[in-house]
């Protein structure tokens, strides 16, 4: 087969977005669908929460929809979306961590990286290697984790990275080799033995 | 070639995004460089970690599931933008009603002489019918006094009166009695009819001061029960009044709770026909 899957997608979405440009919300409804997995996924892979993430989904397909008409070149619509996503993600950070700051009490995420601080045993004992690495990806900087999870994930090439979040290839590069050494330190520091080793 | 390049270039090639040219030259630089290549299995090692995370399923939203195409996302994304200002919407009708009715019922608080007087239609600073100043309470009681005084003053003058009469009908019925006697009056001394008279005069200014002492003492009591039932009507008068207030005050919470209540039941009936126009 010539082409993958996320071609076909993204050659779809190119027609979906121009006929949604027109006016056609059945298109728009299709484009929804055709993308809304993928940024629930790395919505959940920021967050590592589901009901975030699905927040998170609905805000960036509200904020596609009241500005489909921005978008000039339909080919960048995937850069753009995503582009979209990870904006509404780190809204969706400030709003928690203002939530954080007027609680009396300490958030649910606050208290699991106290553990995977303080007590990775427990946390091993406690959860599968899957949700460690979530939680231990999320304690990334913004900016580590957001290259991170358009690499890792959504499989975009270092030219893409780049213009989907304005900055250069090398800055990418530079992101993403921190991350996974931070990662590895983060690892290395909790004591974790986990089961892909 | 400097760390930040090897480190880009590390990445690079972990990410194959390397030119086959560039990739061989790496991989003999790897080679001769064991720090390098331990660096690299770190990394990979990394990588095979991180991809144990997998992607989700997801339920896409009831809008989306089983609707795709019709155009029940878009009132969905038009009503949740709705929804967010709905509170607003509501808290401003509310105020809307509350001002209209307050304006239609001349609903009116004002703070006058360190007091707050609430009420309807007109301004209670001029005066409810329970709220006194001092100085008409001062007046009232003055008045009620010069009342009771003129009643007591008509009383000791009727008393006096008939004092006077029954003085006067008691000489003549002693006259009348002495009368037959006068034949013998030269048998009675002039000293033993004025002893007589003394004691007639002693024994009413006895009856008059006792009839003066009792009627003080029932003066007394009068006044001082005309005093506490003034004092119970005022005060009977008033908490008339803020019950009076207080069920105005319930009205108009159930007029305001019933007013949002239609307001909320015509915003649904706007989003059902909306959507139902867009299906």
């Amino acid at each position: 087969m010539a082409e993958t899957l996320r071609d076909i997608a993204l050659y779809h979405s190119e027609c979906l977005v121009e006929k949604s440009q027109k006016g056609d919300n059945h298109a728009f409804g299709k484009l929804v669908g055709l993308w809304f997995k993928r940024i629930y996924n790395v919505a959940l892979k920021y967050f590592g929460d589901h009901d975030l993430a699905m927040e998170v989904t609905q805000r960036t397909f509200i904020a596609v929809y009241k500005h489909l008409d921005n978008i000039k070149d339909v080919k960048s619509f995937k850069y753009w979306l995503y582009k979209v996503a990870i904006n509404q993600c780190h809204e969706e950070e400030r709003r928690q961590k203002r939530k954080t700051w007027f609680s009396i009490f300490q958030s649910d995420d606050a208290n699991r990286m106290e553990e995977i601080n303080f007590q990775p045993e427990k946390e091993y004992q406690r959860k599968e290697t899957e949700e460690i690495m979530g939680s231990i990806l999320k304690t990334l900087p913004e900016e580590q984790k957001v290259v991170i999870i358009m690499k890792e994930y959504e499989g975009m090439k270092f030219r893409e990275i780049a213009e989907t979040l304005g900055i250069s290839e090398n800055t990418a590069k530079s992101r993403l080799y921190y991350g996974l050494k931070r990662l590895r330190k983060t690892i290395e520091n909790s004591g974790l033995n986990l089961e892909y080793k | 070639m400097g760390t930040e390049d090897f480190n880009k270039a590390l990445i690079t090639y972990l990410y194959d995004e390397m030119s086959t040219e560039e990739r061989q030259q790496f991989e003999i630089a790897m080679e001769n460089n064991p720090e390098l290549k331990r660096e690299f299995e770190e990394l990979k090692e990394m990588r095979q970690g991180l991809a144990q995370i997998q992607d989700k399923e997801v339920m896409e939203p009831f809008f989306l599931w089983g609707k795709q195409g019709s155009d029940s996302w878009v009132s969905m994304f038009k009503r949740r933008n709705l929804l967010m200002f709905k509170p607003f919407i509501a808290v401003a009708a509310s105020l809307v009603i509350v001002m209209l009715i307050g304006y239609l019922t001349n609903f009116t608080i004002t703070y006058k002489d360190q007091s707050l007087y609430i009420g309807f239609n007109e301004s209670s600073t001029n005066g409810s019918e329970a709220i006194y100043t001092q100085d008409q309470v001062a007046q009232l009681v003055n008045e009620e006094i010069a009342k009771n005084n003129a009643y007591i003053f008509s009383k000791l003058t009727e008393t006096e009166n008939n004092l006077d009469n029954r003085f006067a009908s008691l000489e003549n019925s002693q006259n009348t009695q002495l009368t037959p006697s006068y034949a013998d009056a030269d048998v009675v001394t002039r000293e033993e009819l004025d002893i007589f008279l003394a004691n007639v005069r002693s024994n009413n200014l006895k009856v008059l001061q006792t009839y003066l002492q009792s009627s003080s003492v029932q003066q007394q009591e009068y006044f001082q029960a005309v005093i506490t039932e003034f004092s119970d009507f005022v005060e009977n008068q008033r908490e008339e009044d803020l019950r009076l207030i207080r069920r105005s005050l319930i009205n108009l919470q159930e007029n305001q709770q019933a007013q949002k209540d239609e307001t909320d039941q015509i915003l649904a009936s706007i989003l059902t026909t909306v959507n139902n126009q867009n299906n």
